[in-house]
């Protein structure tokens, strides 16, 4: 097995760091994939402006904020992409006409920036206490010229390549809840990074879990 | 007396029936739940169906390429215009090719005037990223004096009347464009670019790929081309892309969970609305 640059195998993720409230915000998480870096934090269930106030749910806002620069169309696609796949997931019923807001900021891009940021939304989302039926991992992989699947690409694995693909699945069923594919690719090139996606992103929320554990146990004082 | 009381009873019966209109506007995803159960659409298609599309090219005669697409009441125009501008210093073979789309208050009352709002955004830089990723066009093509002079093609699109799956529209109306496209054969000398309009080229594509969407209702009703109505109510939408030699160009899927069957099913049916396209565009060029 042909190894990558920084002597990974085709289908390992880079170290995964969670932290969770290192912000003094309802909750705030970073999540890193090696380089890749995104702090998120989340605030609500707060006031809402009286023009997106929602009767009967909670009125999910995102901000995504670039590291250097003002936003542009990349990042509002970002939020465009973080707000329908969190806004299924949330239990915003449960918080009628009430904000709750999710500002994530880049650290640093090194690849799979918008997978990062999702992992670190669902961990925000956590930390903050936002009832939630289910809970999200994303994932991205890219085919590349010899037609490899590299599991989290880094920022150079990305460039020449056939296709690139990101995935978020839920916990539950695991069951797919947002993706997007660009490049040239076969059905059944698709279904095979679907498949290793799929299995990656388990491996995730595992990652998730211990981090809440942690958590919790440092909190109360728990002798693991 | 009695007269009376026969008027209350009415009144009481009157007040549980109401027109149709009325329940959609009160409950509109309960209002569409009930037309799906009956296997049939709020505006009489089925869910395979997708709305009539008609595709009108070189609408526009001061626009180096243009075309004007309809997907039942949507409509976007599409027009091109190319300029001389400098390469990119790190790009200095090649052109640009800059997508655009504009949601007006003109197509619906939802959009507000001022600058670009999300929904926008986020379609100009899907399109921009399925140009890019899936090379539509060799952008050294549109070269004309390596790092001194290439084409930026401007393509424009503006939604004139939006009734939903305008990222369908633009896309064939991007594509339908470009091949309308003629360049002015130019030249670079000393400094400056002399074109001449006697002399035309048209742009050499090297795949045209088409889109199709789908919304999904409840977790498992797959509607295509959804409308305005379906897409504000289902909020979970599928995007498939395909090219001419039915390999994917691009997959974007968001809202909530879907199986990868599900996703199969989209692909094939991309497929066939594929062929459909064309034969809808190769009329077109014949009514030129």
């Amino acid at each position: 097995m042909a190894t990558r640059a920084d002597k990974r195998s085709s289908s390992t993720i880079r170290p995964i760091s969670i932290t969770t409230s290192l912000l003094s915000r309802d909750g705030s998480a970073s999540f890193s994939f090696g380089n890749t870096k995104v702090i998120c934090s989340v605030n609500g269930p707060a006031e809402v402006k009286l023009r997106d106030e929602k009767l009967d749910k909670a009125t999910i806002d995102v901000v995504v904020r670039p590291l250097v620069g003002t936003p542009g169309t990349k990042d509002k696609t970002h939020e465009y992409i973080l707000r329908s796949t969190f806004e299924g997931v949330i239990q915003s019923g449960l918080h009628p006409r009430t904000q709750i807001q999710i500002v994530s900021q880049v650290m640093m891009d090194d690849g799979s920036i918008i997978a990062a940021a999702i992992n670190a939304t669902t961990m925000a989302l956590i930390d903050a206490g936002i009832p939630m039926k289910d809970i999200v991992a994303a994932i991205s992989c890219v085919i590349s010229k010899d037609d490899q699947i590299l599991l989290d690409p880094t920022l150079q694995e990305m460039e020449n390549v056939k296709s690139f693909h990101t995935f978020a699945f839920n916990k539950t069923s695991s069951s797919l809840l947002f993706c997007e594919s660009l490049g040239l690719f076969t059905d059944d090139q698709y279904f095979n990074c679907y498949e290793i996606c799929n299995a990656a992103a388990s491996a995730i929320f595992e990652k998730m879990r211990e981090a809440v554990t942690n958590k919790l146990q440092e909190e109360y004082h728990i002798e693991s | 007396m009695s007269n009376v009381t026969n008027e209350n009873n009415i009144n009481l019966n009157t007040a549980i029936t109401f027109e149709a209109e009325t329940f959609r506007r009160i409950q509109p995803e309960e209002y569409l739940r009930r037309y799906i159960q009956q296997h049939v659409r709020p505006d009489g298609r089925s869910f395979n169906h997708f709305r009539k599309t008609t595709v009108n090219l070189s609408c526009i005669t001061t626009a180096d390429g243009s075309s004007m697409v309809r997907i039942g009441n949507t409509t976007v125009i599409c027009g091109i215009k190319a300029e001389v501008s400098e390469p990119n210093v790190n790009f200095p073979k090649e052109g640009y090719l800059v997508p655009n789309v504009d949601l007006s208050p003109i197509c619906s009352p939802r959009f507000k005037p001022g600058p670009p709002g999300e929904q926008a955004q986020v379609l100009s830089e899907n399109l921009n990223k399925l140009l890019k990723n899936s090379r539509v066009i060799d952008l050294e093509t549109l070269c004309i004096e390596e790092g001194k002079a290439a084409w930026v093609l401007f393509a424009d699109i503006v939604c004139v009347n939006y009734d939903g799956n305008v990222f369908d529209a633009c896309v064939i109306a991007l594509m339908s464009a470009l091949m309308n496209v003629r360049l002015p054969e130019a030249v670079y000398e000393d400094g400056l670019v002399k074109a001449t309009e006697e002399k035309t080229i048209i742009l050499d594509l090297i795949r045209i790929s088409y889109s199709a969407s789908f919304a999904m209702f409840d977790g498992h009703h797959l509607l295509v081309d959804p409308n305005e109505m379906e897409e504000s109510i289902t909020k979970d939408g599928i995007t498939v892309v395909v090219d001419e030699t039915g390999q994917l160009c691009n997959i974007w899927k968001t809202g909530s969970s879907c199986s990868s069957e599900q996703l199969k099913t989209c692909i094939s049916k991309a497929r066939d609305r594929y062929a459909d396209i064309t034969s809808i565009i190769e009329k077109a060029k014949q009514a030129i």
